[in-house]
């Protein structure tokens, strides 16, 4: 199973020792060093820095991370939902389509919809005030050509709105979106995401405008219908606890790129990135009684103004001088796990010196001769096993 | 929808006695006698009494306006005072040719409005735009009377390219031909569209920037649908807005586009309420508010029903 690879050998397939071979090699999506820069009035925003992600059939793959960490733009760069002010770079490879970067305007019109679907984050913005909801999926299948005719298309919309668990199709086949309920909305957004069997489903946020009771029902449509379809997700999200209940594999975004991937269970049982760490220190567990939540100190960095070495190292408990230099890359850990800090890698001055681009190359040889960095490090490593944060938890 | 209908007409009756008090009591505090200017400077005061009299003016206002509420109940507006015919025959005629200019320049300015606003907004930093959003800037701050006196000079005057003025009645013994009509109406219907142009372009292009960077659109872009079906959505999701400005514009043209008519000579409501107003002719200027006033409120019932039909959100 293809899963990730470290922004060094984008182009080749996943290093050997991060993907053992299942046997699985279906990948219906497969991103390479995707960058989305935006640009406006002279100022550039360095929104998406390489990152690499490979979407396969039937599994939900989850974005997680802070407002600004690039997670949206990712999910929407692959769509090309943006004007002429974005600029991409990499590679987005649509099985069976080549690179979706390169497609012309007219292609991209036949990829969104029938390839791939995008459920946006508020549904009530997501459809036209003014269509009866039957018209908004009618005109989807009607321009994709999905069904032959006119009555054809009405059948298969109320099939679909059946589908994702409607009670009354006809009724909200003739609604218009503001005589639905919020949760009813996101259904009929979902039915129209869906209506073209997309190979690819992005929802971006799906549930955050819902609240928590009907939040759980959609979530549990969600994963129903895409074991039914088969369609490979990337589900955006900054909420912990949606990533864990539908993720198969996890992605945490931070500053544009992906800090640690693996899957879901792993990566948020055991989390060996400090960002992932402190993103799930910081929230509150029913139960357990707590004085005051924790918070990661300090603000995201505005693009434009990343710190050198790692994006983390402003905020994060752990960083030393070699993470104020040098900007990691994903390393394979065991378990098909990847993760971008300098804690991690045994021997600073070995695993770097292979892979890393010059760029990096040049500031970690001066942050090499400090010896006080490097054992220092190796030594807060041996400790990641996470019983200072677990320690700490139960105690407060 | 019916019971929204009937709730708007239930309102317009309010409306409509709330403008006929208010006409009534201005026309009567604003300066300006009608025994006086229909006697002339040698009246005796023998006939200012017995004028006043029988025009029901020494009674208290309170009184006059109740009377003169009763009679307009009956279809009633009074004699013209300068003309000694009856108003409403005489205003009616001169409203007939008001709606025909006021629905042609409304045309032009709806048609003409929208386009500009639509490419205003959808050619973003091209040309097209900037010249879009020129013309209506000009056609806004553009005053009517000047404009109608520019147009006679270059287009009409010496030149005989379009009448100067001179408009006949549409019926009676002179009725000219419909060519005629036309032939009369391109300038001041033009001059009297060009205000309400400009305003519902930029009405156009503002709610259709707006809708065009709501999240619906993205949402529809996702889909695979081309952009000028985005574009219909969006331009679809501007006519509520759009109907309310132009159903004001229209309003107004129909109230009698005094200028353009006085300017044209055009005889129309406006061109009327103006020589009526000097010649202090209290019943055609009542009979003149009060039927434009009328236009007013039946142009909002249309525009509450269109609005209706238009947004789902607002029918109940």
């Amino acid at each position: 199973m293809t899963t990730l690879t470290t922004t060094s050998d984008a182009d080749t397939d996943a290093s050997p020792d991060s993907s053992p071979t299942d046997g699985d090699n279906t990948t219906t999506l497969r991103l390479r060093d995707l960058h989305t820069t935006f640009s406006s009035r002279g100022l550039t925003v360095h929104a998406v820095r390489g990152v690499d992600l490979d979407l396969h059939p039937g599994e939900i793959t989850v974005l997680l991370g802070e407002s600004g960490s690039g997670k949206s733009v990712t999910a929407k760069s692959i769509m090309r939902l943006y004007g002429a002010n974005a600029s991409f770079a990499g590679t987005v490879v649509l099985d069976g389509r080549g690179d979706l970067l390169a497609a012309g305007p007219k292609e991209m019109l036949s990829v969104r919809g029938p390839e791939i679907a995008l459920i946006p984050q508020d549904p009530s913005a997501a459809l036209d005030p003014l269509r009866r909801i039957g018209a908004q999926i009618v005109e989807v299948l009607r321009q994709h050509k999905a069904v032959p005719s006119r009555a054809a298309a009405k059948a298969r919309a109320l099939e679909l709105l059946g589908q994702v668990g409607i009670p009354d199709p006809a009724r909200v086949y003739r609604s218009f979106p503001h005589e639905l309920s919020g949760g009813m909305r996101q259904r009929a957004v979902i039915a129209i995401a869906v209506s073209c069997d997309p190979r690819v489903l992005i929802a971006d946020e799906p549930t955050t405008a819902l609240d928590v009771t009907v939040q759980a029902q959609i979530l549990a449509l969600f994963r129903s219908l895409i074991d039914r379809m088969g369609s490979a997700v990337l589900l955006v999200t900054h909420d912990v606890g949606v990533a864990e209940e539908v993720g198969d594999r996890i992605g945490v975004m931070y500053a544009g790129r992906i800090v640690e991937y693996g899957p879901a269970a792993e990566v948020l049982g055991d989390p060996r990135h400090p960002y992932t760490r402190a993103l799930l220190d910081s929230i509150p567990t029913p139960g357990v009684e707590r004085g005051q939540l924790r918070s990661i100190t300090g603000q995201p960095p505005v693009s434009g103004e990343l710190p050198p070495g790692c994006a983390f190292a402003p905020r994060c408990p752990e960083a030393h001088d070699r993470c104020r230099a040098a900007d990691p890359v994903l390393v394979d850990l065991p378990g098909r796990r990847l993760a971008a800090c300098h804690l991690l890698t045994d021997d600073p001055d070995d695993t770097d010196t292979d892979t890393d681009t010059d760029s990096t190359a040049g500031p970690d040889s001066t942050a090499g001769p400090d010896s006080t960095g490097g054992p220092d490090s190796t030594a807060t490593e041996t400790s990641v096993e996470t019983p200072a944060p677990a320690g700490e938890e139960s105690a407060a | 929808m019916i019971r929204f209908l009937l709730r708007r007409l239930g309102l317009a009756v309010p409306t409509l006695l709330g403008v006929s008090l208010v006409i009534f009591v201005t026309i009567r505090i604003v300066p300006g006698d009608p025994v006086a200017s229909l006697l002339g400077p040698t009246g005796s005061p023998e006939a200012r009494v017995e004028l006043t009299h029988k025009l029901g003016l020494d009674q208290p206002i309170p009184v006059q306006y109740v009377t003169w509420l009763g009679r307009v109940g009956q279809g009633d507006l009074g004699r013209s005072i300068a003309k000694q015919t009856d108003a409403l025959p005489y205003v009616w005629e001169a409203f007939r040719n008001t709606i025909t200019l006021s629905l042609f320049a409304a045309a032009v300015a709806i048609v003409g409005g929208i386009a500009l606003g639509v490419i205003a907004a959808t050619r973003r930093g091209k040309v097209a735009s900037a010249i879009s959003s020129g013309v209506s800037l000009f056609a806004v701050s553009a005053p009517q009377y000047s404009v109608g006196l520019i147009l006679i000079v270059y287009l009409a005057a010496g030149r005989g390219w379009f009448p100067t003025g001179g408009m006949r009645n549409t019926t009676g013994a002179d009725a000219g031909t419909v060519a005629d009509l036309i032939r009369h109406l391109w300038l001041p219907g033009l001059s009297a569209a060009l205000v309400p142009l400009g305003i519902i372009a930029r009405m156009v292009r503002s709610s259709m920037l707006d809708a065009l960077s709501a999240d619906f659109v993205e949402a529809l872009r996702s889909r695979g649908l081309p952009e000028w079906k985005i574009r219909w959505h969006a331009f679809h999701n501007t006519l509520p807005s759009v109907l309310t400005i132009a159903g004001l514009q229209v309003g107004y043209l129909l109230g009698g586009v005094i200028f353009v008519e006085v300017v044209f000579s055009w005889p129309g409501l406006g061109l009327v309420v103006f020589q009526s107003i000097s010649q202090r002719d209290l019943p055609v200027i009542q009979a003149g508010v009060l039927v434009s006033a009328l236009a007013f409120v039946v142009i909002n019932l249309i525009v509450d029903t269109l609005h209706g039909l238009l947004d789902p959100r607002i029918r109940r």
